[in-house]
């Protein structure tokens, strides 16, 4: 962020005019597709029939049918979206309390073995060996077709533990070993110390690691394959990739008035999108964070 | 004996067993709040590697799921490392890898660089903190809500032909998802429009690392902002720059699947088809496990070596010799 007004010479003017005009055109380019997709689950289907070219939902002429259809087809569109937020909730709070439980011990350098175990832990991150050997191995743990291939293999991940390590290295030791001296117990100096300390990182980790298991894809391709297992992200995979009408998913006796299938896509994906819109809208400061600090130090 | 300060062992347990099982009684709680994690590492992770050996067998279902499997296989030795070259139009599909792969990753580390520099000039901050903003939500979306937005924009009666139609009249519809000469287009333009937030935020935490101080004193010195950009802004980040297109190398060839599965169908696979898609197919629907393993695996090697070559030409060239390592 320099410091100069753009007053200082004609060039600076013309180059913020120009930097204006770009990152303008940048912005809407990211905000655009979304508000058109919200604008195409809202619009009139006689108006849709007719052309696809609008940008913004039109605010005289809300059109919240499909949506009551979407949310009225409860095996078909409820249920992907109780699924994927199991998976999210559940995948969350167990990966959260593992990378907690795991960090904790193995930030402190007093115990021996603390650098061979981070070692142990790092080391699968340079070798990958592909999505063959992962799926026989999820087929071999007796996971297949269930929500829970989706949350186990992801538990404790590297990237989680390096940033609570770094954390509890950085609080200072001396608060910790005065209450051992006064006697308290691991278990007491976790829960009435160290917790209530840790609540930046365990906000970072929960909201990283409730996207990442929210956008879940490949992993429920492979995977789940009944449709009362499907995640949203799935059924959007159905809906998109595999050409499948909205018509066939659907286990309907009444087909009667139908929305279109490009207004069901649409909303959709605002229902898949939404929740996670409303996570960044209140939490983008430690998203940020995250992100950043994971990335410079990988 | 080795003498550590501090002592955090007992010397009086002498011999690795002994200090072990003491080490482990003396810290009891820690190592049990450490084994949950370290269980599932070894399951999910390290066990992976273990069924690596199938690229070297014909494995199958037949001889056992699992573990048992592996040990009935036959050993066959290198054979589908050899097959991977026979598979049918080699060279399309892997110049479609390469060309794809290098593509989205110019486009994302050029993209990036440019959004940081931009957003590190701008002097309003409303905009700077807007378009940070923005920028960063679509990495946030799965591939299967941004596939399913750029397929319904660009189906015969999307947003981009509604476009077509208004500006010339009477064109025919544009067929951007069946048609092979906008796939690779279609691909790193959209992997662009989802990573170019993420990649700019990263060069962006590293220009506001930069001394301040330095512009002040340049520009005392008679600097121009256009001076000041050459000489502290890019030297500045050289560092980063380098280490980012050295981590982010193996993603030409490691092409995730997400996107590839949202966008290709049949109709595009003449452009589109790349070796991981190809194997994919083959390994899910035909069952081809221990073919798709090799090819995964040279796929693995091949991004190792590409690193390790491009680290050591990094270290040659920069004069604080830098590289990953």
């Amino acid at each position: 962020m320099k410091l100069f007004g753009k007053r200082k010479t004609v060039g600076e003017f013309y180059f913020f005019i120009l930097n204006t005009v770009i990152l303008s055109i940048i912005g809407l380019a990211m905000i655009l597709p979304f508000t058109h997709v919200l604008a195409i689950s809202l619009a009139n289907q006689v108006q849709l029939a007719h052309s696809q070219l609008i940008l913004f939902p039109n605010p005289l002429h809300l059109n919240f049918k499909v949506y009551a259809f979407i949310f009225s087809r409860g095996e078909t569109f409820l249920r992907p979206f109780y699924n994927t937020v199991f998976v999210t909730v559940v995948g969350t709070f167990l990966d959260l309390v593992l990378v907690l439980i795991t960090a904790y011990p193995l930030s402190k350098s007093k115990l021996k073995y603390a650098r061979p175990l981070l070692l142990f832990m790092f080391l699968p991150m340079l070798f990958n060996p592909g999505i063959i050997p992962r799926y026989l191995v999820v087929r071999s743990t007796g996971l297949m077709d269930s929500l829970w291939a989706l949350i186990v293999p992801s538990l404790a991940g590297a990237y989680g533990i390096l940033l609570a390590v770094n954390f509890f290295r950085s609080l200072p030791p001396e608060i910790e070993e005065s209450a051992m001296m006064d006697g308290a117990g691991y278990l007491t100096v976790i829960t009435r110390i160290v917790l209530p300390l840790s609540k930046p990182i365990m906000a970072t980790l929960a909201i990283l690691m409730s996207v990442s298991y929210w956008n879940i894809l490949f992993d429920a391709v492979l995977f789940v394959s009944s449709q009362s297992r499907w995640t949203l992200q799935l059924m959007l995979y159905q809906l998109v990739a595999q050409f499948a009408t909205p018509a066939a998913i659907i286990n309907a006796n009444s087909i009667g008035s139908m929305p279109a299938p490009e207004q069901i896509r649409m909303t959709a994906v605002i229902v898949t999108t939404l929740p996670i819109l409303v996570l960044y809208a209140f939490c983008q400061k430690y998203l940020v964070r995250g992100i950043t600090v994971a990335a410079v130090k990988g | 004996m080795k003498k550590l300060p501090g002592l955090w062992y007992d010397p009086k347990h002498k011999g690795f067993w002994r200090g072990l099982s003491f080490e482990l009684s003396h810290n009891r709680v820690l190592y049990l709040m450490v084994l949950p994690a370290v269980l599932l590492t070894l399951v999910y992770r390290y066990l992976p590697m273990l069924f690596v050996v199938i690229s070297f067998q014909d494995y199958s279902f037949a001889h056992g799921l699992g573990i048992m499997g592996i040990i009935n296989s036959p050993f066959v030795g290198f054979k589908h490392f050899a097959e991977l070259f026979t598979i049918p139009d080699f060279g399309l599909k892997f110049t479609n890898t390469l060309v794809i792969g290098l593509g989205k990753q110019i486009i994302n580390f050029s993209g990036g660089l440019m959004l940081a520099l931009l957003l590190y000039e701008m002097s309003n901050r409303f905009l700077r903190n807007a378009v940070r903003v923005v920028t960063l939500f679509p990495y946030m979306i799965s591939w299967a809500v941004a596939g399913a937005i750029f397929s319904g924009m660009m189906q015969s009666n999307g947003l981009f032909n509604a476009v077509i139609a208004r500006l010339a009249p009477g064109a025919s519809a544009v067929g951007f998802l069946i048609d092979p000469r906008y796939f690779k287009p279609i691909i790193i333009l959209t992997e662009g429009w989802k990573y170019m937030g993420l990649m700019g935020a990263l060069f962006y935490a590293s220009l506001l690392g930069i001394d301040i101080t330095l512009y002040e004193f340049s520009s005392v010195d008679g600097a121009s902002r256009w001076d000041q950009f050459l000489h502290i802004t890019l030297p500045s980040i050289r560092t980063t720059m380098i280490v980012v297109a050295l981590l982010n190398l193996q993603y030409i060839v490691n092409v995730g699947p997400d996107q590839v599965l949202m966008f290709l169908n049949p109709n595009v696979y003449s452009t589109g088809d790349i070796i991981p898609t190809y194997v994919y197919r083959q390994a899910i629907f035909f069952g081809n496990y221990s073919w798709a393993t090799a090819v995964g695996l040279s796929q693995s090697v091949l991004a190792f070596i590409m690193v390790i070559f491009a680290n050591s030409l990094a270290r040659k060239f920069d004069e604080n010799r830098t590289g990953l390592w």
